[in-house]
């Protein structure tokens, strides 16, 4: 009788074991990417996202990667160190590097794990501008106004002009130019006038602006928007950007005529 | 000229085609029998009525036969005059005989109650109703008998819990109140309660439904290939008939158990004319769930259900109600309150006059549903269902044959406030008259073959009319009945469905809309056939095959944002599969087995179905693709204790794997040391793999203890999940933890009948 129960009991218990099953599938892909290098800036972050860690797990407050940061010219490797942000309970892991970026060199990040996988994505820094010429040099309501990057070698361009119009600060920001031949010349124009009247959505005019306008580019590096592709899926915006850049502004005198 | 109007014009013609009955030109007679039991007064339904020459031996064959309906109503039509031996069985009741005369009657109507037998079984009755059937294909006659056998924590048996033991009808974990029924989804099914539709009566515990074992007189589930008398569903049909109080003298019922507290209240408010049949019940899952099971509960829910009779010589009218209300939360990782509340109310009279050649049936009423989704502080979603509607049920006669018809008009008023989670849909406001109508005749080109064709249509005022032709046969090589060949086919439309986020098993709201687009209007074809058989009177065999084809069925896409939204885009479903059923019934043992196989799988009608990977997806299978189901129950008495155990296994269902979770960061506008980023989830291949199978073993042991001045007693105790089996009801893509279904449930629960 006893044997019988014993039996029963261990049936009982094999049978309520459950079956393992694994929902977070871990190979596909590792970690994520956000961030520049800003070729002026001291100290630059990049967020580093563990992919496999939910992202209300406060358990997990760390990537368990190696995150360095490789010239590839010189061969230095700066390994960078985790700085921990929380935004409303969201943990962030914003890596912290200061290495100084020179133009036209690669650098390559590296998001590795303790089994040697993980995520190598390689960036470029842009040229330096040389000479950025206005012409006229005077903004005015009236005129079509002409500003000449030269030599751009590789990259993007994207113009910004800063100004106040009836009492309100504007960001204009214009389309932004993909360099489609080494070493061309780059050439933006704009139009005041129109220019207040789009950003302002007709609330403003060129007449009402004061003060001073502020020329700003970014030049980002070459194929600075290209997403980070996983090797085993390919997802909408992909694991992550990774870029470098800089920017210039230049105080450009402004007479209504 | 509209199709509206055609339709319209069409259906004029055919009514005015329908003639009176022909049997008055040929000077022969019907005969109506209405049969009651004179315990309670209330219509028997399944006796069997048989015609014999008045000299004739009660050996030799009948004349006739016939079966009494739900209102206890049976018909012999085209009697010569003469006369005749009426008799009337049905197992539990004594044989009721009669000399009946038709030479100097045109119409004869009958009223004739039986006497109980007490020798007589209720498991009995459940065998019996087996010959009454003709064209099973699809049909699920289900009795408070085999509720009642089914073990449940709460007192008595449940409906919902009968239900999921039927193959086919597939549920996700049990919790949340939705069922699956071959292929179709919750929104695709159409119950009704006393012909009163009503949108979702399960609880959130998918134990409990607001019809208990109780109160139910019979519940008809057609998982597909339903008849023309059914329409505004693509998938099935359940058709709840509750039972009358009693006629002849006042009962109720306390119960308690663990989880349920419930009380039943019955009896005549005049004898054998007008009575009433009240009950209520009250969860108590939310305290008690934490001390008995391994996981507290955090669900509640109330119903009540009603109704009133009135008997009268040729009319038998009853008014219905049920409200139910359930709030709870399915997933306890998250603080996200699911609610739902049914309000129902309606009338349905049946006319069987000399003056009506056929019964006149009609009902009227009112259904309301709401259901909404939110945080503990807010409501973020809520979609509501409000309908009047009023249906005419008769029949009547087409080139010398039977033909039932009716039409029906529902005035729905459909409210949604969605805000984030749908971008499909906005929040709207939209009311939506729907008139349709049907047609079904019924043949016997030989005398074992039965064809059953039929045809309806809905129209709205902004969709072009729908033309369902509906066809059910039935073929009973022999004569003994007990075998059967049935097939049914159809096409269905449905003018209101619903969108959910299958994303997400943690929730069940729905968003009801009455149509997203005239083109796009939810349609399906059943084809399905079937073989009964009966083997030594004790073992039934039934077996089918299906197919469904469903047309534009709204689903989510799996965008990468979770949680925030749900595109939705239009699919068909594809489902085929096989039931096996199997019975053995030698009183006072049975047992059943049955097992159900499926295939489901939905496929683009336009373009991408997911949008959470780059690749195209065109097809995927739906997470309630259960590819086999089992179930084993069987129960026996020893000595004064009746005991009945039930086991379930369901293979794993399809679910998604989750590769990632990111805080996507629109580099160079967003630095990381400001910007949180944006939470997604980054999703495997569509339903990919399968959760772990599921299988429990549930037992209970009862016993009726008769206390003085006919007072009972009856004392049950058992368990769900006997061995404690952690079964999987989904997993939280949220924090990566899976949720599991009830542990280890005990329980003892009383009953006592006055």
């Amino acid at each position: 009788m006893l044997n019988k129960v014993s039996i029963i009991l261990i049936l009982f218990f094999l049978i309520s074991c459950d079956d393992p099953f694994d929902p977070l599938d871990e190979q596909t892909g590792l970690y994520s990417v956000y961030g520049y290098l800003d070729m002026d800036a001291d100290v630059n972050y990049l967020r580093i996202k563990d992919l496999n860690v939910p992202l209300l797990d406060w358990d997990s407050t760390g990537v368990n990667a190696l995150v360095t940061l490789r010239d590839l010219e010189t061969n230095v490797v700066e390994e960078l160190t985790d700085t921990i942000i929380v935004f409303d309970s969201i943990i962030t892991n914003n890596f912290k590097s200061s290495m100084q970026i020179a133009p036209e060199k690669q650098y390559e990040l590296g998001v590795i794990n303790n089994e040697g996988f993980g995520i190598r994505t390689i960036a470029t820094a842009p040229n330096r501008v040389d000479e950025v010429i206005f012409n006229p040099a005077t903004v005015t309501c009236g005129s079509n106004n002409v500003v000449t990057f030269r030599p751009v070698r590789a990259g993007y361009i994207e113009p910004e002009l800063h100004f106040n119009a009836a009492g309100r600060d504007y960001v204009a920001r214009f389309p932004i130019i993909k360099i489609i031949r080494e070493n061309q010349e780059v050439l933006f124009f704009f139009n005041m006038s129109k220019t207040v009247r789009g950003v302002s959505n007709n609330r403003a005019s060129c007449g009402q602006v004061t003060g001073k306008v502020i020329f700003k580019y970014f030049h980002y590096g070459p194929g600075f928007f290209d997403r980070i592709i996983g090797e085993n899926v390919r997802v909408p915006d992909g694991l992550g950007i990774f870029g470098i850049l800089y920017s210039e502004e230049f105080e450009m005198p402004f007479q209504i005529f | 000229m509209s199709k509206t109007v055609i339709v319209f014009q069409f259906f004029i013609i055919l009514l005015i085609g329908i003639t009176a009955d022909p049997l008055i030109a040929r000077q022969n007679s019907f005969v109506r029998i209405q049969v009651y039991s004179e315990d309670d007064g209330n219509p028997l339904q399944g006796a069997v009525l048989m015609i014999y020459h008045a000299e004739s031996e009660p050996d030799l064959d009948y004349l006739f036969v016939a079966v009494s309906d739900q209102d206890g109503i049976a018909e012999f039509r085209d009697l010569p005059p003469d006369s005749y031996l009426l008799v009337i069985r049905y197992i539990g009741f004594s044989t009721f005989r009669e000399l009946i005369s038709t030479e100097s009657v045109n119409r004869l109507n009958k009223r004739v109650y039986l006497q109980s037998s007490v020798d007589e079984l209720d498991n009995i009755e459940i065998r019996e109703q087996r010959y009454i059937t003709t064209g099973e294909v699809g049909l699920r006659r289900i009795t408070p008998a085999q509720i009642n056998r089914i073990p449940s924590p709460g007192a008595g048996g449940d409906l919902s819990a009968y239900l999921q033991t039927i193959p086919g009808v597939i549920t996700i974990g049990d919790q949340g109140g939705n069922l699956f029924i071959r292929g179709g989804t919750p929104d695709q099914n159409l119950i009704m309660v006393d012909n009163i539709p009503i949108i979702k009566p399960f609880h959130i515990s998918n134990l409990f439904s607001a019809f208990s074992g109780e109160i139910i007189q019979t519940a008809d589930l057609y998982a597909g290939g339903f008849g023309a008398r059914y329409s505004g569903a693509t998938s099935a049909i359940l058709d709840i008939r509750l039972r009358p109080g009693n006629m002849r003298q006042k009962s109720g019922m306390i119960a308690a158990s663990p989880y349920m507290g419930a009380l039943k209240l019955e009896g005549p408010l005049e004898k054998d004319r007008q009575s009433f049949l009240l009950m209520g019940r009250y969860s108590l899952m939310e305290y008690t769930t934490s001390i008995l099971t391994q996981s507290k509960q955090e669900v509640r829910f109330v119903d009540a259900v009603g109704k009133y009779t009135i008997q009268g010589e040729s009319i038998t009218c009853n008014i219905t109600g049920v409200y139910t209300y359930d709030q709870g939360i399915i997933n306890p990782l998250r603080e996200f309150n699911l609610s739902w509340s049914n309000k129902v109310a309606g009338a349905r009279c049946l006319g069987f006059d000399h003056f009506f050649t056929y019964p006149l049936e009609a009902t009227f009423g009112y259904t309301g549903y709401t259901n909404w989704e939110g945080s503990l502080f807010q409501d973020s979603r809520r979609s509501s269902i409000s309908q009047l509607f009023l249906k005419v049920d008769n029949k009547g006669n087409m080139f010398n044959h039977p033909v039932n018809y009716g039409f029906g008009l529902t005035l729905g008023l459909y409210k949604a406030r969605l805000e984030e989670r749908f971008t499909a849909v906005r929040s709207f406001r939209d009311r939506n008259p729907v008139l349709n109508f049907y047609m079904s005749s019924e043949f016997n080109p030989v005398t074992q073959l039965t064809l059953q064709p039929g045809f309806a249509s809905q129209m709205s005022i902004d969709a072009n009319p729908t033309f369902e032709p509906r066809f059910r046969m039935s073929y009973k090589p022999g004569n003994s009945g007990k075998r059967e060949f049935s097939l049914a086919a159809g096409r269905y439309y449905q003018f209101l469905s619903a969108i959910s986020d299958e994303r997400d098993a943690g929730t069940v709201f729905m968003a009801w809309i009455p149509r997203l687009s005239n083109d796009l209007v939810p349609s399906s074809t059943h084809l399905m056939a079937g073989y009964r058989d009966e083997l030594l009177q004790m073992v039934h065999i039934q077996f089918e095959i299906y197919t469904k084809w469903h047309q534009n069925i709204p689903v989510s896409k799996w965008t990468p944002i979770a949680e925030l939204e749900i595109e939705t885009a239009y699919a068909d479903g594809f489902t085929y599969g096989a039931d096996l059923n199997l019975e053995i019934d030698q009183a006072p043992w049975y047992a059943t087995l049955s097992y159900g196989l499926a295939y489901i799988k939905y496929e683009s009608i336009s373009g991408d179905l997911g949008a959470w990977i780059e690749d195209v997806i065109f097809g995927y299978n739906p997470p309630h693709d259960q590819r086999h189901k089992i179930h084993i129950s069987s129960g026996f008495k020893v000595g004064e204790y009746n005991i009945n155990t039930s086991w379930e296994y369901g293979s794993g269902q399809p679910y998604t794997r989750v590769f990632g979770f990111d805080l996507f960061l629109n580099i160079p506008r967003r630095f990381p040391t400001d910007y949180p980023g944006i939470a997604r989830t980054l999703y495997s291949e569509p339903y990919g793999e399968r959760l772990p199978s599921y299988h429990r073993l549930d037992f209970t042991v009862e016993r009726t203890f008769l206390l003085k001045n006919s007072i009972e007693l009856t004392m049950k105790a058992g368990a769900l999940n006997l061995y404690n089996r952690n079964n999987i009801f989904y997993f939280d893509l949220n924090t990566l933890q899976r949720v599991d279904q009830t542990s280890f449930m005990p329980f003892i629960s009383s009953e006592l009948h006055f």
